[in-house]
């Protein structure tokens, strides 16, 4: 069981996210943008960061920026959502200090494989 | 400083990525002000691939500097388990030095 | 982005896993050894199931599920993609449409489908000894990590997991690259790793193993040879991923366990294949409306321009200018948006071949060529019925049974050529056989018989190869359930004519025959030539202009009566439109020529003046107009008022016809 953080504007993603991953045991915490993703992570001790890109107040790639540039943050996986269609965004999110990428839309058991393939140490 | 200069170092702590900076330094000062370095390792409280590779570079300068470096017991536990899933075993001296010479690979 | 309906969006993704099976599927009854297909089947199975059970689809789900299961046993080895199961699925997969469409459809026929799979399977069983498991192959895979990867997250440790999931793998670290401590930054990754990997899974299951990270890694996977004696013994035993895992003293996790093939994600992994890059899904409506709002935009632009040409401000004329520059590549942008491979296209008729080849008893052989010529989607869309029906008449009325072509001196199978090829302006799509021919005899017949020409009447083979498209025209003696259906070739013809394109036919006895469809590239928005007739304005397709000569007053008196100009030692023959029009005014002291080309074929066309090149949106003309074949359709000049389109196609057919008239009459 992992404690799992997910960042998204979108109500129905973050539920989608809690649902499939709440399934597998994990304990999932809520953000709803970049500053409140930043807050809520250096607030607990997160296992994996999920979060989507395109957010109000702070995007996606500014918070995995400034999340990297905390020591303690160091190593933790952090998974971007992206329906972008240029690899630009990826690899920007990649520079930025992203683990992994899931691409929306997403089903319940891509999700489950891609954490677990992130989580496993 | 004196030939035959030996320390024994007892790492603690937290040898992995976010604290694997204060291991590196004690290593370092320990190898560069002394001959022979033994290290103990049994008071790590978490460890992961940054200490390995880190331990690795310790055995090249000890190498480079002709100084001696060996653990103070051989790897066992997640230690062992984490060497052997990384193929660690399989390195020029590696399955020597990590089991102290007492073992095949 | 985030509130598209979740259920649409699965309906279109279903219908995109149906067809990969499906292609998969075909491409594995040519190549049932191939691990690749095999796992892309699976994936695209074990997606469909996953997906489906996630929005409600259960039916789909648990009747996807079986099929998961058969290809699950062909990815491990344990059966074989034989014709029959290949078979057995290709048709569960219709059933599986129809659950994707309505899920609470009664599901008549399924339990039918699913009894032809599991004996499809039991056979499988039974010549299981007799078969030889997919091939095992050895690689040789060195990579290092990118030196941020630890920082970021990646955990080379559950890699190697993963690859060990695979199959024997046999793992060594690699530390030359690691440095002394000095110039060590510790927490930057300079390990490297060097594995040897015995396994059934193909290479695209190791590089899914590295997909995160594969872009910014060095990663080489070599195959090694064949290694003889006791070291393929060894490997022997090795088997499956699942029955390995505990080999090494190395628990493998969870996830590690299970071989990559499966990490799925949706744009890299299973359209890799078919579109390398990613992609974003947009309805096709979007693109619609789009088009609609640069074509207003154009319109706007359009009248700026006639506004600050006549305005002394310099900046205005200058942002004008610049207005104009950017709408004209929007504009092509656009168009390139809406351009798509007619793969899409070609690949739906693979399955109507295999359809075809099975009810018709026929050997056919299908081959395309071209599938990444471009052309507007919703071009494709409509050439979607035409093609089947060429295809169908090429396979059923073109190709012969096994036994006259073999008795003909040819080859047993048949084969049809489906190819695309840009020429200019135009995409040509042509259908191929190489069946016996068009019997213009039987043709011929059956046209007198049908009222559709004169009996006795003088014809071109060219104009008896097209009388096939003309309605109500059939030949086959007996009406196929295969190309009957009470539609017919004329179905072809309206469509390409709708299409402003043409359709070339052409035939040798014994050889077989071809079926041309020329295609103008794009439809909605052209670049064309202005011109003014007596008081009103049209427009001239640009593409088709070959160039503006001027009509002296002398070649225009001696021209009446024989409306030829001598082009360069050419005769071209051309009309004025001023009389077709009938614009009752005077003629311009200076009239112009513009001749324009459909392919070999010229006309000039009289005008009074050229007013220049316009950026031209079409808008079709009304129902009412629909029989108007002078024109094409309309468009809106910069000043609001309308310029009708010239059908340059039609022009020129009279044109030559004119021709064909004087020349006859000597």
């Amino acid at each position: 069981m992992a404690s799992i953080l997910t960042v998204d504007d979108s109500a129905s993603i973050r539920q989608t996210i809690k649902i499939a991953l709440g399934n597998e045991g994990h304990e999932i915490s809520e953000a709803v943008n970049g500053v409140d993703g930043l807050q809520k992570a250096d607030g607990g001790n997160f296992d994996l960061i999920i979060t989507d890109l395109n957010m109000p107040e702070m995007d996606g790639l500014t918070m995995i920026r400034e999340l990297r540039k905390k020591p303690d943050k160091a190593g933790m996986p952090i998974l971007f959502l992206t329906t972008e269609s240029d690899a630009g965004m990826k690899q920007q999110a990649k520079d930025a200090g992203a683990t992994g990428w899931l691409t929306k839309p997403f089903a319940s058991d891509q999700l489950v494989r891609i954490v677990g393939k992130v989580l496993a140490k | 400083m004196p030939s035959d200069s030996c320390l024994r170092i007892s790492l603690s702590g937290d040898a992995t990525i976010r604290g694997i900076g204060d291991v590196h330094q004690k290593i370092s000062s320990a190898l560069h002000e002394n001959e022979e370095v033994e290290v103990d390792i049994g008071e790590l409280a978490d460890f992961d691939l940054t200490f390995v590779q880190l331990v690795e570079a310790a055995r090249r300068t000890a190498t480079n500097t002709g100084k001696k470096l060996a653990l103070a017991s051989p790897a066992s536990g997640p230690l062992l388990e984490m060497l052997q899933r990384g193929g660690f075993m399989r390195t020029p001296g590696g399955a020597d030095f990590w089991l102290c010479g007492r073992g095949g690979a | 982005m985030n509130n598209t309906d979740p259920l649409a969006v699965f309906r279109v993704e279903a219908q995109e896993l149906l067809e990969q099976i499906e292609q998969g599927l075909l491409d594995l009854e040519r190549n049932p050894q191939d691990s690749e297909l095999v796992a892309q089947v699976f994936r695209a199975l074990h997606t469909l199931k996953g997906s489906g059970a996630m929005f409600g689809f259960e039916a789909l789900s648990a009747f996807t599920h079986h099929c998961e299961t058969a290809f699950d046993k062909v990815r491990k080895g344990e059966a074989v993609a034989t014709p029959t199961l290949i078979g057995a699925v290709l048709s569960a997969l219709d059933h599986m449409r129809t659950l994707a469409e309505s899920p609470d459809a009664a599901t008549d026929g399924g339990e039918a489908l699913l009894a032809d799979l599991h004996k499809a399977m039991e056979g499988e069983a039974e010549a299981e000894v007799a078969v030889v498991s997919p091939a095992q192959k050895t690689w040789r895979i060195r990579f290092s990590l990118p030196a941020d990867c630890l920082v970021n997250g990646t955990r080379p440790l559950s890699l190697l997991d993963e690859l060990r999931g695979l199959g024997e793998a046999d793992v060594a670290a690699v530390v030359d690259n690691v440095p002394e401590l000095g110039a060590l930054t510790p927490a930057e990754c300079h390990l490297a790793w060097d594995v040897k990997l015995t396994t059934t899974q193909p290479r695209s299951a190791i590089e899914d193993v590295f997909i995160f990270v594969i872009d910014d890694m060095r990663l080489e996977i070599a195959e090694e040879p064949a290694v003889l004696s006791d070291e393929n013994d060894k490997q022997k035993t090795a088997k499956t991923p699942a029955e390995k895992t505990v080999a090494d003293n190395v628990t493998a996790l969870d996830s590690a366990r299970k071989p990559a093939a499966e990490e799925h994600v949706p744009d890299s992994a299973t359209t890799q294949h078919h579109t390398a890059g990613e992609t974003v899904r947009v309805p096709a409506e979007r693109l619609d409306e789009l088009l609609d709002q640069v074509g207003e935009l154009m319109i706007a632009q359009s009248r700026l321009k006639q506004v600050s040409a006549t305005n002394a401000d310099v900046n205005l004329r200058s942002v004008a200018e610049e207005i104009e520059r950017l709408a004209s590549e929007l504009r092509d942008s656009m168009m390139f948006v809406r351009m798509v491979p007619i793969s899409q296209l070609f690949g739906r008729f693979r399955r109507l071949i295999h359809d075809l080849a099975r009810d018709l008893g026929k050997n056919i052989e299908f081959v395309t060529e071209g599938e990444t010529t471009e052309l507007d989607k919703t071009v494709i869309e409509r050439l979607a019925d035409p093609l089947i029906h060429l295809i169908r008449n090429a396979a059923d009325h073109g190709l012969e049974m096994p036994a006259e072509r073999k008795a003909a001196g040819k080859p047993e199978t048949g084969r049809v050529l489906l190819s695309a090829r840009q020429a200019g302006a135009e995409v040509v799509i042509s259908v191929i056989d190489d069946g016996h021919g068009l019997n213009r005899d039987k043709i011929r017949a059956k046209a007198e018989e049908n009222g559709l020409i004169q009996p006795g009447a003088v014809l071109s083979d060219n104009e008896i190869n097209q009388l096939i498209f003309q309605p109500g025209f059939s030949t086959a003696a007996n009406v196929t359930s295969l190309s009957g259906r009470g539609v017919g070739m004329d179905v072809v013809k309206r469509t390409i004519d709708g299409l402003r394109g043409a359709i070339d036919v052409s035939s040798k006895p014994g050889q077989g025959s071809q079926v041309d469809l020329r295609i103008p590239l794009t439809l909605a928005i052209i670049d064309g030539l202005l011109v003014r007739v007596g008081e009103g304005r049209y427009v001239i397709p640009l593409a088709t202009v070959e160039e503006c000569v001027e009509l002296t007053t002398e070649q225009d008196q001696r021209s009446t009566g024989r409306n030829f100009l001598t082009l360069r030692d050419a005769l071209v023959p051309f009309l004025r439109l001023r009389d077709m029009f009938a614009t009752g005014t005077d003629p311009d002291r200076y009239q112009k020529i513009v001749v324009v080309s459909t392919g070999s074929e010229r006309v000039g066309l009289v005008v009074d003046q050229i007013l220049g090149h316009h950026q031209t949106v079409i808008k079709p003309l009304s129902r009412f107009h629909a029989g108007v074949e002078t024109f094409s359709g309309a468009t809106i000049l910069g000043d609001g008022s309308v310029a009708l389109i010239l059908d340059v196609l039609h022009l020129v057919a009279v044109g030559q016809q004119q021709e064909e008239r004087l020349r006859a009459a000597g």
